[in-house]
């Protein structure tokens, strides 16, 4: 899966989760997920939960830390990918 | 330091009971998970009490440090109960005791973090962001410095103190803590 597949899908993710439709238009891989797209932070799991349903994937405690933005997101998503 | 936390029921995640129970996993260490289920609520409300309690605490620990770390594990609920109509408790991170208090209103449930010993901070709901209020005699306007944390200016025989406060928002409301 490419970088840009799993950015797609990770935009679909948190598209419930964002308030203001015009901020997902605006995504970037520098996007802050809280501050940037202002996602409520008690999404934030909601969306974790999601990225490991859609990517079979275990996202662990440390690997939640790193998912700021939109791009370390990605990453971790990569990592955890690469690692199956 | 104090912190609060508002969350609009309405739009808090369901699901099924599985991904109560992931969610539970993600957020919340044993024991804490068995105060939680001593308070006979739903699993959904059980999850949207702890996390609010955990985000409370979170923003009042961390107040100064910018950016966001997401560790929920990182922070201990120690003590849960009901006490009437709210939810008191305390929570431990990093050495430091915080005083949590937790109320459902209007349907939405608003937290509250406060160093432990020091002044049970006091709240309001508003729906417009500005917050400017008059409280005991004294006019109060919120605002946020150029880190983004936010203040309470209170202004006294021409006089302005600040103070800390804090911002929650969720579901068209805003929640000011001073």
């Amino acid at each position: 899966m490419t970088r840009n597949e799993i950015k797609n899908r990770l935009e679909e993710i948190i598209r419930p989760y964002v308030s203001k439709p015009e901020k997902l238009a605006e995504m970037t891989e520098q996007s802050d997920l809280l501050k940037d797209l202002e996602i409520n932070s008690a999404h934030l799991v909601d969306i974790i939960l999601d990225m490991e349903e859609s990517f079979d994937i275990e996202i662990d405690d440390k690997a939640a830390e790193q998912m700021l933005t939109v791009g370390q997101a990605l990453d971790v998503t990569e990592d955890l990918l690469a690692k199956k | 330091m104090i912190g609060n936390d508002l969350i609009a029921l309405a739009t808090w995640s369901q699901g099924g009971a599985e991904r109560l129970e992931r969610y539970r996993r993600k957020v919340f260490h044993r024991e804490e998970r068995r105060l939680l289920s001593e308070l006979a609520l739903p699993l959904a409300w059980q999850n949207a009490l702890g996390w609010s309690l955990k985000e409370a605490a979170y923003k009042a620990h961390y107040r100064q440090r910018r950016g966001r770390l997401f560790a929920p594990l990182s922070l201990a609920i120690k003590s849960l109960e009901k006490e009437g109509s709210t939810y008191q408790g305390a929570l431990l991170i990093e050495g430091v005791y915080y005083q949590l208090s937790s109320e459902e209103r209007r349907e939405m449930l608003h937290s509250l973090a406060w160093k432990a010993g020091a002044r049970r901070p006091v709240w309001r709901l508003q729906k417009q962001r500005p917050g400017f209020f008059w409280y005991q005699g004294k006019y109060l306007r919120f605002y946020k410095d150029e880190a983004g944390v936010p203040w309470v200016a209170s202004f006294d025989c021409d006089e302005q103190y600040s103070s800390p406060a804090s911002l929650s928002h969720d579901g068209g409301l805003h929640a000011w803590a001073w």
